[in-house]
């Protein structure tokens, strides 16, 4: 068998194995084993702990990948209840990972859950899962000796409200003319979590102004620094996402192959693979699947508590 | 399985040492299952992974037994962190500091709830454990060998100490049987023929400790004496000053008597591998031919199991949505990943000597494995903290 695409790969690492879940589909897992000793005292069981195992495996996966996108209407995770959640899944098959601090520095990274958990325990759909998961998390730090802060007593908002997706502008106004215009996707691996909406596509244009020419590139960012490369020209981005640079005319006589827009996050990625001919597919497939977590039966609590 | 299945056959009473799926959980087999009841260095047939058919019965009777026992500790463990709480204490891994002495206290009163003053005995045991240890600091270490008249006489005895060194002279010892089938008595075997002060010969050629990332020095050289260091900027380990080499290892250090530490340390340094016991020599040796597999050369056993390890790390960092623009003193470790695997052991040998710590062969396996493991822990930690600065 081979591994999934990373993309949509739910990853867990086990004592003496690697399990990989495609998340499209659901398949058993991909299961490689580096040490076939420790790997032989559970994998014999691994059915009856798929379920709790597999959990962990996509929380990690959504932390990573979660396609969040105002354009596809897949709202973004809270990551402090996801943080949360994760947490408590891994407790409860500590027994079978790889890593001895596993839980421990899970619980650490879930400090901040105890303001929008607090916040849902009111909540008539989700409060009793909300309330029930504090008291395990709570239990999990006193077990690892690990501080976690007092809910605060007014609510806050379950989800913070982030700023949302600065929506992809394109083209210009005023007196200026546009020669050309166009838009590519945007490369998940070359940007990190959150960083843009994943489901909405970076536009360029070149632009007439004064006698001069620019190029005007918009990318649907988040407030993560990002650049832009078109051709040879590379452009910085503001906190909106949009960037402006002079160019020659000749820009114009660019080849329609280079006339691709590459939006990457500088000290991430550098922008060099070629372009993968499945990633369309392949994204447009994680989206929609996204899309249809919230109301899945299994969703879990952060799915359901996102985007309300 | 035998473990999983005689644990739950000992119910709700050892819930507080269990997970949600009813299993012990990793701390309880590392810290009671392991040592203090199934005790693989005394009984390898009961070591972890396959236990053969003939001693599944004793396995299961082990457990079985030592059934009221875990559940006392169980209980004390419960009432050890409601006193810790009360006592408003917030420091530590209670896990890690209480398991064993909840076990003590087990074996000692039983049930706490059949003790009429358990609770004293919590609140004493908590005093005690969390009372500040009588350990060196890193102070009283500057103080001691920056001393002028104590100083010229430590000198001294590190140009004695590194004249005296002796060369292997006999020839290394192949281990790559050891390796391949990691039987006990024949550690005990490779420790007696001296196969880690023999392996250490050839790092007096130049340019070899340094292949290995111990140095960057072309040829090994007695260490100055030093007196200061920075956590973020120790040089490799065999270019450690003397107090750079216990400041690291400050926490491992269990005198409080700088005297005897410095000279010993002293004396380590002139040793083969610059490590005092023949048992960590051993371990270099192994660590040296296991992570052979590392570079891709050929290896078997051992060796095997770490290249798999490594091998898809490459994957799982992409799964993990990591920063493929690596920066440079980083990449320079994930391309040199056996130098930082040797750096990792010698110091984890190092911080086990300091600790008067013995190394059984049936843990040897989880020292070469779980120095790697750390090794690659610490790259994604690298990784991560570049991602959160570069969001900044």
């Amino acid at each position: 068998m081979t591994r999934p695409h990373p993309e949509q790969t739910a990853l867990l690492e086990a004592r003496g194995a690697t399990l990989c879940w495609d998340v499209l589909t659901d398949e058993p897992p991909v299961v490689e084993v580096h040490d076939d000793q420790a790997a032989a005292d559970w994998l014999w069981e691994l059915d009856d702990d798929a379920t709790a195992l597999r959990t962990v495996a996509y929380l990690g996966w959504a932390r990573a990948w979660w396609p969040a996108s105002a354009v596809a209407g897949v709202p973004p995770l809270d990551p402090a209840l996801l943080a949360a959640e994760l947490a408590v899944a891994t407790a409860a098959v500590d027994h079978l990972l790889d890593d001895a601090d596993a839980v421990e520095r899970a619980v650490a990274a879930a400090a901040d859950a105890v303001h929008p958990l607090a916040a849902l325990a009111d909540d008539p759909d989700l409060g009793a899962r909300a309330t029930e998961l504090a008291a395990r998390l709570a239990d999990l730090a006193d077990d690892h000796g690990i501080a976690l802060p007092t809910a605060l007593p007014e609510p806050v908002s379950p989800v913070p409200a982030r700023s949302g997706f600065a929506l992809a502008a394109g083209g210009t106004v005023g007196e200026d003319v546009v020669v050309l215009r166009g838009s590519s996707p945007i490369d998940w691996a070359l940007v990190p979590q959150g960083a843009v909406d994943a489901a909405a596509d970076a536009t360029w244009a070149v632009v007439r102004r004064g006698g001069e020419s620019v190029l005007e590139v918009s990318a649907p960012g988040t407030g993560v620094p990002l650049r832009a490369r078109f051709g040879p020209l590379d452009v910085a981005l503001d906190e909106r996402g949009d960037g402006a640079v002079p160019v020659p005319a000749t820009v114009l006589f660019l080849p329609a192959a280079q006339r691709v827009l590459t939006v990457y996050s500088p000290g991430f990625a550098v922008p060099d693979a070629p372009e993968d001919p499945d990633a369309p597919a392949r994204r447009a497939a994680i989206v929609a699947m996204a899309k249809a977590r919230r109301t899945a039966p299994d969703a879990t609590l952060t799915e359901r508590a996102a985007g309300r | 399985m035998v473990v999983a299945q005689a644990w739950a056959a000992l119910g709700d009473a050892v819930a507080p040492l269990s997970n949600a799926s009813g299993r012990p959980l990793t701390r309880t087999v590392k810290l009671l299952l392991d040592p203090l009841v199934l005790r693989p260095v005394r009984n390898p047939h009961l070591a972890s992974g396959a236990v053969a058919a003939e001693h599944v019965d004793e396995l299961r009777d082990t457990i079985a037994a030592a059934g009221p026992v875990l559940a006392a500790t169980a209980a004390w463990f419960v009432l050890l962190k409601k006193t810790r709480r009360q006592a408003g204490i917030a420091d530590g891994h209670p896990q890690d500091l209480y398991f064993q002495h909840c076990f003590e206290l087990a074996h000692q009163h039983g049930d706490p709830a059949h003790l009429p003053d358990a609770t004293a005995v919590a609140a004493e045991s908590i005093a005690e454990i969390h009372s500040p240890a009588t350990r060196l600091t890193v102070a009283e270490l500057r103080r001691f060998v920056t001393d002028p008249a104590r100083r010229a006489e430590l000198t001294r005895l590190l140009t004695v100490a590194w004249a005296g060194a002796r060369d292997p002279g006999a020839e290394p010892v192949d281990v790559a049987g050891f390796l391949a089938d990691p039987d006990p008595d024949l550690f005990a075997t490779l420790v007696a023929q001296g196969a880690g002060t023999r392996g250490a010969g050839e790092l007096a050629q130049p340019g070899v400790a340094r292949g290995y990332g111990l140095t960057d020095r072309p040829r090994l050289s007695p260490p100055a004496l030093g007196d200061s260091a920075s956590k973020q900027q120790l040089p490799k380990p065999l270019d450690r000053s003397v107090f750079e080499r216990l400041f690291a290892a400050i926490r491992q250090v269990v005198t409080d008597d700088p005297d005897a530490l410095v000279r010993n340390e002293i004396h380590r340094t002139a040793q083969p591998w610059q490590l005092a016991e023949e048992v960590s020599r051993v371990v270099m040796v192994l660590g040296r031919a296991a992570s052979a597999g590392l570079v891709d050369e050929e290896v078997t056993g051992f060796g095997a199991r770490l290249r798999a390890r490594w091998a898809k790390e490459a994957y799982v960092r992409r799964v993990l949505r990591m920063p493929s623009a690596v920066p440079e003193d980083l990449l320079a470790d994930v391309h040199g990943v056996r130098g930082a695997y040797l750096r990792r052991l010698w110091v984890r040998l190092h911080g086990r000597e300091l600790r008067h710590e013995t190394l059984a062969a049936v843990e040897l396996w989880s020292v070469l494995d779980g120095v790697l493991r750390s090794v690659i822990m610490d790259q994604r930690d690298r990784l991560r903290s570049t991602l959160e600065r570069a969001a900044r």
